[in-house]
């Protein structure tokens, strides 16, 4: 079951786009609302498995309160061959070109795609005088996004 | 989703904002595995990732290859497993070998290699093999930053795996049956096998095996004396 591998690279990845993206002091991982993947046949994604290893892992890294959602999007397998030009979205796994018979090559649907993350906006007014949430990391941990098997990875 | 989260102080969900990203999950490890090849491939090492279900022969074909070589070329071997040290101690009189052991994980991830090549004694090999965890299914996701991925499938699990499994053979560029010692014995069609696995990989090459009697070993081992030609520029 690897999707809770896959889900640690996913989390990972949304917290250092969020950090860089974000003034610290206005908003963190914390405000992630939906976490939108694309995933096609050859992803080696399981939807139902990866839904409860995000579920499990998000608190670890957006906050034990995490609101946020993991939106799978399916897409079909595209494939295109280099040597006739032609592109289609193959319904099965014979990968020879369907006119001239050459080996094709796959541009979509073999892989876990990030494609966008939905956060609420927040802004300083938001917070208010005395307004801070509830950190979602350590406060530590702050500027940081936490390498696979250590901080903030509970099952390295 | 709820309009506002008493305990996190958030406002209003109505405002929101996206981030658009559009990027593979794995690009970070894809980007580590890359350099890792390439910092290999400048030692003069061929990286070999070997793949199956468990029980198909990846043991013993390592240690028929290193029968085969003799200590003709340099070899290292890192083993994967759950569990136990069984593999490298079939291996490690023959060859340098480190088990890896998962601890449950179901593949070997580009760190647990860099480690385990750190635990090696420290030469230029000509080839470094990576036995992964016996499982047609995860590891075919993780670059190991290998030259080479090669799949086996022994004859006593059916012909029918290629299709079975499709991503792994997919990432694949050498199929190897083995146990062909056992053909009398059972049901396996290896033209089918193949034919199936290069609908999927059109450019796998294929080969077959009997590693307990070194039947086929040598047509292997001059496969991979010209792959590491090819890939990593030198003649062991």
């Amino acid at each position: 079951m690897h999707e809770r591998s896959l889900t640690h690279a996913l989390l990972r990845q949304v917290v250092a786009l969020v950090r860089r993206d974000s003034e610290p002091e206005v908003a963190g991982p914390e405000t992630v609302r939906a976490v939108v993947c694309q995933w096609g046949p050859l992803a080696g994604v399981e939807p139902l498995l990866m839904q409860e290893a995000f579920r499990d892992l998000a608190p670890a890294y957006l906050g034990r309160d995490s609101q946020a959602e993991l939106v799978l999007r399916h897409v079909p397998l595209t494939v295109t061959c280099e040597a006739c030009d032609l592109t289609w979205d193959q319904l099965d796994y014979d990968f020879r070109c369907r006119r001239c018979g050459h080996g094709v090559k796959v541009v979509r649907g073999d892989s876990l795609y990030l494609a966008e993350i939905t956060l609420a906006e927040i802004t300083l007014a938001d917070k208010g005088d005395h307004g801070a949430w509830e950190s979602a990391t350590s406060p530590d941990s702050s500027d940081k996004v936490a390498p696979s098997g250590t901080r903030g990875d509970p099952t390295p | 989703m709820s309009s506002e989260s008493t305990r996190t102080g958030l406002p209003s969900e109505g405002r929101q904002r996206t981030l658009v990203v559009q990027r593979d999950v794995l690009a970070k490890a894809s980007a580590d595995a890359q350099t890792f090849r390439e910092s290999l491939q400048h030692r003069g090492t061929l990286v070999v990732n070997l793949v199956s279900s468990p029980g198909s022969g990846k043991t013993t074909l390592l240690q028929a290859i290193a029968r085969h070589w003799n200590q003709r070329r340099s070899m290292a071997v890192l083993v994967g497993d759950l569990e136990t040290d069984r593999d490298a101690a079939r291996l490690s009189p023959l060859v340098p070998t480190v088990q890896l052991t998962t601890g449950g994980a179901c593949h070997l991830e580009l760190p647990l290699v860099e480690r385990g090549l750190q635990s090696l004694p420290d030469h230029a090999y000509d080839f470094l093999f990576i036995e992964n965890v016996g499982n047609l299914v995860c590891p075919a996701s993780h670059d190991l930053g290998e030259h080479l991925r090669m799949v086996l499938i022994s004859v006593t699990e059916g012909d029918d795996k290629p299709g079975k499994y499709p991503k792994m053979f997919r990432n694949s560029d050498v199929l190897v049956v083995t146990k062909t010692d056992l053909l009398p014995y059972v049901p396996f069609d290896v033209q089918a096998a193949a034919e199936d696995a290069r609908k999927i990989q059109p450019e796998l090459s294929w080969l077959t095996v009997d590693a307990l009697h070194d039947v086929g070993v040598e047509a292997l081992c001059e496969l991979l004396d010209d792959v590491r030609t090819q890939r990593v520029g030198q003649q062991a």
